[in-house]
């Protein structure tokens, strides 16, 4: 949780003096938050009332009107989760002091979650580790202008606000590698989540800006991967997306272009499976756009 | 087995010529033994034309092998000269291999 004092402004404070005092606060009390809120030194005493009193009628009002500025997505966020999501902020901010830090993933929607991940933005590159069920990811300092950084601090709990502000650019070479990436990765059996992930939230910012969060990206990526044909689906949705997102004749160069790389086979072989699938798809994108 | 004798093995099947790129020391160094082996067969089956490519839109007749493990956050990249030799063993991070496909075109 953010510090109670950065919910509140001075000026704000002493605009509502009229409607806080006496029926919420009592002059003395009125005094000793704003005495706090200037930054201020409290004495023993105005520290005690502070603690017991002040401070909890404070947070109670915060609860109440749902002000908890760290969440992030509230509606996405079961409410049960907030609790020990901000126990656990804090007891990592305690641990990684001045650091941007967030929560997200399953753990505050779903009912049932494997492992919690925190995020922790730092300019050095350090390992990620797991401890229990928790797995601290380390993010670079430059994180937050992008796509990947957008989608999961959309439903999140944060000790930060950031800004909404991708500054990436996805020109359709890239989503086609990576798309090609994806179903040879399916065809080899491998484990494709991550790829699949990058590849859809790629593809709803491209065609429509949309940045889907963490929440809505999983719902789309479980659908894809529990189909009977995942290829063809992700190949439908690649034609649906890039159709929207290019200038006609840029597509259709680009996509005439990897058409001409796919077919080409070595001397001893026809040209591999993938690439066969790759074709078709490249084709009904032109055909679509034509 | 550590690195040294992967990449003696490596060599064997691929040639001389084939460099190790990324943190390969470091990497095959933390993989379990049934990981490291999975590389090795793996070469070999891109070596015997087993294993399907990604072909590079950037450089001209590349062809790149993906590798990734369940597991781990580690992924691979062997790349070919079409009808010739291979080139590169790349083995590092996710982020390492995001930034190597990207150059590579693939």
């Amino acid at each position: 949780m953010r510090k109670l004092e950065n919910y509140l402004k001075l000026e704000k404070l002493e605009a509502s003096k009229s409607n806080l005092v006496p029926s919420i606060f009592s002059e003395n009390y009125y005094n000793i938050l704003r005495t706090r809120i200037q930054g201020k030194k409290l004495d023993a005493n105005e520290r005690y009332y502070y603690s017991h009193f002040i401070r909890k009628k404070v947070e109670g009002m915060i609860e109440l009107f749902e002000l908890d500025e760290s969440a992030n997505g509230r509606g996405y966020i079961r409410k049960e989760r907030i609790a020990k999501a901000n126990r656990l902020l804090k007891k990592y901010s305690r641990k990684h002091k001045n650091m941007k830090i967030l929560i997200s993933g399953s753990f505050l929607y779903n009912e049932r979650y494997n492992d919690i991940d925190i995020f922790i933005i730092s300019k050095y590159d350090k390992e990620d580790y797991r401890k229990e069920n928790v797995h601290v990811n380390y993010l670079p300092a430059d994180v937050e202008r992008t796509l990947f950084f957008q989608s999961v601090y959309a439903v999140s709990i944060s000790n930060f606000k950031a800004k909404a502000v991708v500054e990436e650019d996805f020109d359709i070479s890239d989503i086609l590698h990576l798309y090609e990436v994806a179903v040879l990765l399916i065809m080899q059996k491998d484990d494709y989540l991550q790829e699949l992930r990058d590849l859809i939230l790629r593809l709803e910012y491209i065609s429509n800006k949309v940045i889907l969060n963490s929440m809505q990206l999983k719902i789309i990526t479980d659908k894809i991967v529990g189909s009977k044909n995942p290829i063809k689906l992700i190949s439908k949705y690649l034609i649906a997306k890039v159709i929207n997102a290019y200038n006609v004749p840029a597509l259709k160069a680009t996509l005439a272009r990897f058409i001409k790389k796919n077919s080409l086979p070595g001397k001893k072989h026809e040209i591999y499976p993938n690439w066969k699938i790759y074709i078709e798809t490249y084709k009904e994108a032109i055909e679509v756009v034509a | 087995m550590l690195h040294d004798e992967a990449m003696a093995k490596i060599r064997e099947i691929l040639g001389d010529n084939i460099s190790f790129e990324g943190h390969f020391n470091t990497v095959f160094d933390s993989l379990k033994e049934n990981r490291q082996q999975q590389i090795i067969n793996w070469v070999r089956n891109c070596k015997e034309g087993k294993t399907m490519a990604i072909s590079s839109d950037r450089i001209k007749d590349l062809l790149g092998f993906i590798l990734r493990f369940r597991d781990t956050n580690f992924r691979i990249i062997l790349t070919k000269k079409k009808n010739e030799y291979f080139i590169a063993l790349f083995l590092d991070k996710h982020k390492y291999y995001e930034n190597e496909r990207r150059k590579l075109g693939i």
